[in-house]
């Protein structure tokens, strides 16, 4: 048994140059996957703008490895979610399907258009690439975090920024009570969401949030459970992609899950009891820490490079 | 039969955490839904 045990143990060792190994190392993984799964359940977002800078800082697990593992580990915690939700009727079905139509293309068009711009614009050099994008994610992020913080603007007339928009055909979202959305304006969020999700790696649930909030007009609640709809969807795409590259470490993300799997229970049960407002703040402040622990990050990285 | 084996990999990364996930989810909603009537009980 014991060297069943050691042969598994031995297999499924991830590649991590950090001090830690064997059963340290898998509750160390199930520790950030408690954690993790608490911001999830709590706020919709699958977690990627967390676990890939834990992965790769706190455990220097490779920068790829860390994405597409951090991927497979996402469509474990929001399928654990999502009932949840459901059952509280914080799932717009409609809504979910649109903007997981438009991501899905998004992410395979942000593939391709991260791999011209590493031709391109940064002449090959993968590390000079990552510095880029870690410097317009951080700017994302901050400029995220800023608009989540601030109240929910009056909407002109009553109407969502989408219901205003003029292009058509429109599709009524009866069960958020948002009649007349424009059916491009919804498809095309997605699509930019997508690329950006392409680009950087993430699952994307830390844009669809506020923009959930903020264009489409749901409220906190609503917009939390249908972007962990999307983020299901379009994390399970990813996991396809990045599987057939070789970059998912199965035991990683199964070593997060564990510990998510309790998390996320705990994230929804104090979704459910927050005020929206109180939620809308509460997620603009865990966007910022992401930012920090990013920022952190990259003049690590400047550090290293200039020493 | 390395596109097959690829396929059946992919298969599992996607199938292993979903089906814990929902395994997940059914265990503690049962767990939610029973505590309130276990404490009227």
């Amino acid at each position: 048994m014991n060297e069943l045990l050691r042969a598994w143990f031995g297999t499924v060792n991830p590649p991590c140059p950090a001090e830690l190994s064997g059963p340290m190392l898998w509750l160390a993984l199930a520790g950030i996957g408690v954690g993790v799964g608490v911001v999830t359940g709590l706020f919709g977002v699958g977690g990627g703008f967390l676990v890939v800078p834990l992965l790769y800082v706190l455990l220097g697990v490779p920068y790829e490895l860390a994405i597409g593992s951090s991927l497979c580990f996402i469509v474990g915690t929001s399928a654990a979610g999502l009932p949840g939700h459901r059952r509280a009727g914080n799932v717009d079905r409609k809504t979910v399907l649109l903007l997981a139509a438009g991501s899905m293309a998004g992410a395979i068009l942000g593939d391709v258009v991260q791999d011209v711009l590493v031709e391109h614009v940064a002449g090959g050099d993968i590390a000079v690439f990552d510095r880029i994008m870690t410097s317009l994610f951080i700017v994302l992020l901050l400029l995220t975090a800023g608009l989540v913080f601030r109240d929910r603007p009056e909407r002109s007339g009553g109407l969502a920024p989408l219901q205003r928009f003029r292009l058509g055909p429109r599709v009524d979202l009866k069960d958020v009570h948002l009649p007349g959305v424009s059916l491009p304006g919804l498809v095309g969020i997605g699509l930019g969401v997508g690329v950006v999700t392409g680009l950087f790696g993430v699952g994307g649930g830390v844009l669809f949030v506020p923009v959930l909030l903020l264009i489409v007009g749901l409220n906190a609640h609503k917009a939390v459970g249908t972007s962990l709809g999307v983020v299901l969807l379009a994390s399970m795409t990813a996991v396809v992609k990045k599987g057939y590259a070789g970059e998912v470490n199965l035991p990683i993300a199964m070593a997060l899950l564990v510990g998510s799997s309790v998390g996320v229970q705990l994230g929804v049960w104090l979704c459910l009891r927050l005020h929206a407002q109180r939620l809308q703040r509460a997620f603009a402040l865990v966007v910022l820490l992401a930012a920090v622990m990013m920022i952190v990050d990259l003049l690590r990285n400047f550090h290293i490079a200039f020493s | 039969m390395d596109f097959l084996g690829s396929t059946l990999g992919v298969a599992v990364l996607l199938a292993a955490p979903l089906a814990w996930g929902t395994a997940m989810a059914w265990l503690f909603g049962r767990i939610r839904r029973r505590t309130p009537r276990e404490a009227a009980e």
